[in-house]
C-alpha cells in the first residue's frame, strides 16, 4: 500500500518557543484566578445504574458493583461488544440539575484504565 | 497546491469545519463558546492543535463538543462548580466504578478527598495534554482526513489570529488577498551610508524593545501576595513575598529594580510605597525582597498586615533613553568617536593608521598570572591598533587578557581607560583583576545599586567618596543626615553639591573607570572623555548598548567577547528577527574584521574541550591542562570510561507541566539527578563544586525540592548546589556539571536547548567532569545533538540503567532532522 507522509515542514524555534510561552501563561492565569475560590468539597454520589438498581444480588449498603462487568449491564441496550485495547467508562456530566452519564472508551492502556483493571483484579482475589 | 485550493473552495464546507483547516469530521471538532467558530483536533504543521492553537492565541478559554460526536452536545465545564474554562479542567474517576467525572483543578480537584468519598482528586489528570485535548474526548482526525485538508503554516495561524481581532468572519482566503502589508522593521544592514541612517535603522529597534520590555514588564502586576515584613539593619523596611509570574521566565527580575508595593485590603486605608529589588528567588527560598525606599509615610508602612497586598514593576526607560542618546549624538556630534573609528563602526573600508603607542618591554603584569603565547599575543596586537577584536572561548583566560591589556593601555597610553561589559557580574570580575594590576580603579554603579554586596564594594564610586574624608563639612553633613535620616532643604543642597565635588575629584583622579555598557551613560560622565575603551563580554550587548560607552570620544577600540556562546537576550522577537540581537562583534567580524582567539583552554577535561572545540572552534581549541591534572582518582564515580569524566545517562522520562502550570518539569530526570549529586557527595566533592544546570524554571524549582525529599545526605549540602539556566553559569565555571534537558516529547520541540550557542556554553562550564540526563530519541532529532550523542556514543560514554550498574545504550537514534540556516 501506499504510505503518504506530510513533508516535515521546518518549525521556527523561537515561535514554538513564544507559544509555548503563552500557552503556560494561560495555564498560570487560569490557576491564579482560582487561588481565592472558596473551596468545597466534591463529594456526589454515584449514578446510579440500571444494573445496580437490579435486584440480582443483594448488595450490603455502600458497596457498588462493578459496571463494567459484562453481565451486570442486562436491562440497558444490548451493549457493544467491548471491543479489544479499549475499555469503556461512563462520564457523568449534569443536564440542568439533572445527572446523566454517556459512555466513553478509554484505551486499555491508559493510566486510567491500567489502574482500574489492578484495581478489579485486586479486589477479585480477595 | 493552486488547483487543489481552487477545488476546496468549490465545495462548500459544513459550518462546523475547521477555521483553519477545513477538516469536519463531528467527532474531531469543538466549537469556541467565545467567537463560536469551530475548531479541528489536527495539528498541522504546529506542535499543537487546532483547537489549542485557537484558544491559547486568542485567549478564548470554552468549548462545546458537537451534537454528532458520541459525548452529544456538550459544553465542558466542572461537575462541581461549573467553570469551563478547559485550561483549568480535568477529570477524576470514582473510587470503584468506571465513572469519570469533569472537575476544575482549583479548587474543586484541590481538596483531597477523604477514606469514604466515592471520588478520587488524586488521580486528577487534565483535558489538554501534549497540546491537544485527550483523544477520547475530541479524536484525532484521520491521516486520510488531514492530507486533504488546508495546510497552513504556524506564520499563517498567527496573522488570521490578528485579522480576526478586527474582523472576526475574515477567512483565509481574504488574508491571501489582503497580504503584502508587511509591518516588519527596516532589518539592520551591514553596513550604513552614514550615522544618520545608522540611528535610523536602529533608532525604531530600540523603540520596539523598549515599547514591548514595559508591556512585559508592566504586566508583572500581581495581586493577592502575601507579605512578610522585616526591618533592616539600615532601618528600612524589608517586605518579602513570592512572585508567582515570575517562573514564566518571561520577565527576569533583576536586583536594583524598582516596584511598587500597594496593601489593597479593607481593614486599614489603603497604602503604597516603592523600593528596590534587593533579592530574587535563588536556592535558599523562593522569596522576592524589596527595600523600601525611606520616605514621609515611613511610619503608615502596613507592617502588621500581611495581606493582601499588590506589586506593580516599576519600569525605567533610562537604559533604552541612553542608548538612543548615544546613537544621536553619534551622528550629530563630530567629537563622539575618531575619524576612523566612525567609518569603521559604519562598515565603510578605511586604512588602519597605527597608533603610536609605544610596546611594553614585558608584557604580563605584577599581580596578574603569566600570559601565554596566544594570550601575548592577543596584547601585543591589540595595543597599537585602534580597533580590534578578542574571541576568548571558554576557559582561554578572557579576563586576564582584559585586564593586561587595560593595564598597558592606561600606562603607556597616559589617559582614562573606560572599561565596560554588559552585565554587573562580568563588570566586578574585571574590576577586580584590573585592581590587583595596581592601577586606580573606579567602579562606578547605578544609584539603584549601591547597597548591592560585592567583591568590589571598596571600589565603588559612593564608598570611595564615603571613606573619603578631606572634605569635613561634607562628613558632618553625612554624620547628620545618618543620625536624622533627613537633612534640612538648605543642607540636603550643600550635601548633594559636595557629594558632586567628591565624585568629580575621584573619577577624574582614577587610571581607569569600570561600569556597565548602560552605566557608561550615567549623568556623572558625561563630561568626561575616553579616548580608550574596553568592551568585555560584547557579544552579549546588542549594538546600541556597545554605542553608549564608545561615544564618549573613543579613538581606540578593543571588543572582547566570543560570538560562538550565548548573545544578547532581545525580548521582542520583531527586533530580534529584523538583527537587534546581533552584537557589533559579530558585524564587526562578518565585515572581515578577524578576532584574534584566544586558544588555549585551562578550563576542562580534555575529553570535555574534544566537541566543543571541533563543533564551535574549527578544533582551534588546545588543552593548556592535562588528562592527569583533570583527573580526580580519589572521587569514585561509575564514569562509563575511567579517564574520560563524562556521560551521557539516558533518561526516557516523560516531560509535564510544572505544579504551578507555568514550566516544564521531568521527574525521572530529577530523581537521577538526586542520585548523582548523592553520589558525588559520598565520594567528598562539595555542594559549591557542583552546578546543575537547566533550561526551565520548571525543571529547577522540582530538582531543588526533589534534593530536599529524596536526598540521602544532609539536607544542607543539597541546598548549597547552584541550580541554575544555562544564561547564569555564562562565564562561570565548575568542577562538575549535571545538565538536565527536561525536554521529552514527540510533538514540540526541545525549546531552548536547540541554540548552538546555549549548548556550548552548557558544556563548557565543567572542569572535571560531565552528566548529561535527556531522552536520546528526542534529542538526536535535532542534527547538533545528533552530533552530540554520537560523539559520547562512540567514546563509550552513552548508558543506561541504574547508576550503580550502568550499561553501555544501544538505543537507536532518530534520523536527524534537516537544519534550516
Ligand atoms: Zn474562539
Ligand atoms: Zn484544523
Ligand atoms: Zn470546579
Amino acid at each position: 500500500s501506499i504510505v503518504y507522509s506530510r513533508p516535515q515542514e521546518y518549525r521556527d524555534p523561537e515561535a514554538e518557543a513564544d507559544f509555548d510561552r503563552e500557552f503556560a501563561m494561560l495555564m498560570a492565569e487560569s490557576l491564579e484566578s482560582r487561588k481565592f475560590e472558596r473551596k468545597t468539597v466534591f463529594d456526589v454520589p454515584l449514578p446510579i445504574k440500571k444494573s445496580i438498581v437490579a435486584p440480582t444480588i443483594a448488595q450490603p449498603p455502600g458497596v457498588i458493583t462493578m459496571s463494567m462487568i459484562e453481565d451486570d449491564e442486562d436491562e440497558a441496550p444490548p451493549p457493544p461488544p467491548q471491543k479489544p485495547g479499549i475499555m469503556t467508562f461512563s462520564l457523568l456530566t449534569k443536564k440542568g440539575n439533572k445527572q446523566q452519564t454517556r459512555e466513553i472508551e478509554l484505551p486499555s492502556d491508559s493510566t486510567f484504565a491500567v489502574a482500574m483493571k489492578t484495581k478489579q483484579e485486586a479486589e477479585r482475589e480477595e | 497546491q493552486a488547483l487543489a485550493g481552487a477545488i476546496e473552495s468549490e465545495m462548500e464546507l459544513p459550518p462546523h469545519a475547521c477555521a483553519y483547516c477545513g477538516i469536519h469530521s463531528p467527532s474531531a471538532v469543538v466549537k469556541c463558546l467565545s467567537c463560536n467558530k469551530w475548531f479541528c483536533s489536527g495539528r498541522g504543521n504546529t506542535s499543537s492543535s487546532h483547537i489549542i492553537n485557537h484558544l491559547v492565541r486568542a485567549r478564548h478559554k470554552e468549548v462545546c463538543l458537537h451534537p454528532s460526536s458520541s459525548l452529544g452536545e456538550t459544553t465542558l465545564e466542572c461537575y462541581n462548580c461549573g467553570t469551563r474554562n478547559v485550561f483549568l479542567l480535568g477529570f477524576i474517576p470514582a473510587k470503584s466504578d468506571t465513572v469519570v467525572v469533569l472537575l476544575c483543578r482549583q479548587p474543586c480537584a484541590a481538596m483531597p478527598s477523604s477514606k469514604d468519598m466515592n471520588w478520587d482528586t488524586s488521580r486528577w489528570e487534565p483535558l489538554i495534554q501534549d497540546r491537544s485535548f485527550l483523544p477520547w474526548l475530541v479524536s484525532e482526525p484521520s491521516e486520510a482526513e488531514q492530507m486533504r485538508a488546508r495546510h497552513l503554516q504556524p506564520q499563517v495561524i498567527a496573522k488570521l489570529e490578528e485579522v480576526w481581532k478586527e474582523n472576526p468572519t475574515a477567512a483565509v482566503e481574504d488574508l491571501e488577498k489582503g497580504n503584502g502589508v508587511d509591518d516588519d522593521p527596516q532589518p539592520v544592514l551591514l553596513r550604513y551610508d552614514d550615522a544618520y541612517q545608522y540611528q535610523n535603522v536602529f533608532g525604531p529597534l530600540v523603540k520596539i524593545e523598549a515599547d514591548y520590555d514595559r508591556k512585559l514588564k508592566e504586566s508583572q502586576s500581581q495581586d493577592g501576595l502575601v507579605v512578610r515584613w522585616h526591618f533592616g539593619l539600615n532601618s528600612k523596611h524589608l517586605a518579602n513575598f513570592i512572585l508567582p509570574k515570575l517562573e514564566l521566565g518571561d520577565v527576569k527580575l533583576a536586583v536594583g529594580d524598582e516596584m511598587r508595593l500597594r496593601y489593597v485590603g479593607e481593614v486599614r486605608p489603603h497604602w503604597e510605597g516603592v523600593g528596590f529589588v534587593i533579592k530574587i528567588p535563588n536556592n535558599m527560598s523562593d522569596e522576592v525582597t524589596i527595600e523600601l525606599r525611606k520616605g514621609a509615610n515611613d511610619k503608615g508602612v502596613p507592617t502588621d498586615f500581611t495581606h493582601p497586598f499588590s506589586a506593580d514593576y516599576v519600569w525605567k526607560a533610562t537604559s533604552f533613553d541612553r542608548m538612543q542618546l548615544a546613537m544621536k549624538s553619534f551622528a550629530v556630534d563630530e567629537m563622539s568617536v575618531s575619524g576612523y573609528i566612525y567609518h569603521r563602526l559604519l562598515g565603510h573600508d578605511v586604512a588602519a593608521a597605527p597608533l603610536k603607542t609605544p610596546l611594553p618591554r614585558r608584557f604580563s603584569v605584577p599581580g596578574l598570572p603569566e600570559l601565554n603565547m596566544s594570550q601575548v599575543l592577543a596584547v601585543k596586537s591589540v595595543l597599537q591598533k585602534p580597533l580590534s577584536l578578542i574571541q576568548g572561548p571558554p576557559g582561554t583566560g578572557k579576563t586576564v587578557t582584559s585586564a593586561t591589556i587595560v593595564y598597558h593601555l592606561a600606562k603607556l597610553s597616559g589617559s582614562q581607560v573606560l572599561v565596560c561589559a554588559p552585565s554587573n557580574v562580568a563588570v566586578d570580575q574585571l574590576t577586580e583583576k584590573i585592581h590587583r594590576s595596581g592601577l586606580k580603579v573606579v567602579r562606578l554603579t547605578a544609584k539603584s545599586r549601591e547597597d548591592v554586596e560585592s567583591q568590589v564594594s571598596f571600589l565603588s564610586l559612593h564608598e570611595q567618596v564615603r571613606i573619603n574624608n578631606t572634605n569635613v563639612e561634607l562628613v558632618k553633613l553625612r554624620q547628620l543626615k545618618d543620625e536624622l535620616g533627613e537633612l534640612s532643604l538648605q543642607d540636603e543642597k550643600k550635601f548633594k553639591h559636595l557629594t558632586r565635588a567628591a565624585e568629580k575629584e575621584i573619577l577624574t583622579n582614577a587610571d581607569v573607570i569600570c561600569c556597565t555598557c548602560v552605566g557608561a551613560g550615567d549623568p556623572r560622565l558625561a563630561k568626561f572623555k575616553f579616548r580608550t575603551v574596553l568592551i568585555d563580554e560584547s557579544t552579549q550587548a546588542a549594538e546600541p548598548e556597545c554605542m553608549i560607552p564608545l561615544v564618549l570620544g573613543c579613538k581606540q577600540l578593543v571588543l572582547v567577547g566570543d560570538h560562538q556562546q550565548l548573545g544578547p537576550v532581545i525580548m521582542n522577537k520583531r527586533a530580534a528577527r529584523a538583527g537587534l540581537h546581533q552584537s557589533l562583534f559579530e558585524r564587526l567580524v562578518i565585515l572581515g574584521c578577524a578576532p584574534i582567539r584566544l586558544n588555549v583552554q585551562y578550563r576542562m577535561h580534555p575529553c570535555l574541550s574534544e566537541f566543543p572545540s571541533n563543533m564551535f572552534y574549527e578544533g582551534s581549541l588546545q588543552n593548556g591542562v592535562t588528562v592527569q591534572e583533570r583527573l580526580r582518582r580519589n572521587v569514585d564515580f561509575p564514569w562509563p570510561v575511567a579517564d574520560s569524566p563524562m556521560m551521557f545517562w539516558t533518561n526516557l522520562g516523560n516531560e509535564e507541566i510544572s505544579a504551578s502550570g507555568t514550566s516544564y518539569l521531568n521527574r525521572t530526570e530529577a530523581a537521577a539527578c538526586e542520585k548523582i549529586i548523592s553520589k558525588f557527595f559520598k565520594a567528598g566533592v562539595s555542594p559549591s563544586q557542583i552546578g546543575i544546570i537547566t533550561p526551565y524554571e520548571g525543571q529547577r524549582s522540582y530538582i531543588v525540592s526533589s534534593m530536599q525529599t529524596n536526598g540521602s545526605h544532609k539536607k544542607e549540602l543539597y541546598k548549597d548546589i547552584e541550580v541554575a539556566s544555562v544564561d547564569a553559569f555564562q562565564g562561570r565555571e565548575k568542577d562538575y556539571i549535571v545538565l538536565s534537558c527536561v525536554r521529552s516529547n514527540d510533538h514540540q520541540g526541545i525549546g531552548f536547548l536547540n541554540d548552538p550557542r546555549r549548548l556550548n556554553v552548557a558544556l563548557t562550564r565543567a572542569k572535571y567532569g560531565v552528566v548529561i540526563l535527556g531522552n536520546p530519541k528526542v534529542l538526536s532529532k535535532h542534527p547538533l545533538w545528533h552530533h552530540l550523542l554520537l560523539h559520547y556514543k562512540e567514546r563509550n560514554c552513552l548508558v543506561e540503567g541504574p547508576l550503580s550498574n550502568l550499561q553501555i545504550s544501544f538505543i537507536q537514534f532518530s534520523r536527524p532532522r534537516q537544519s534550516y540556516k
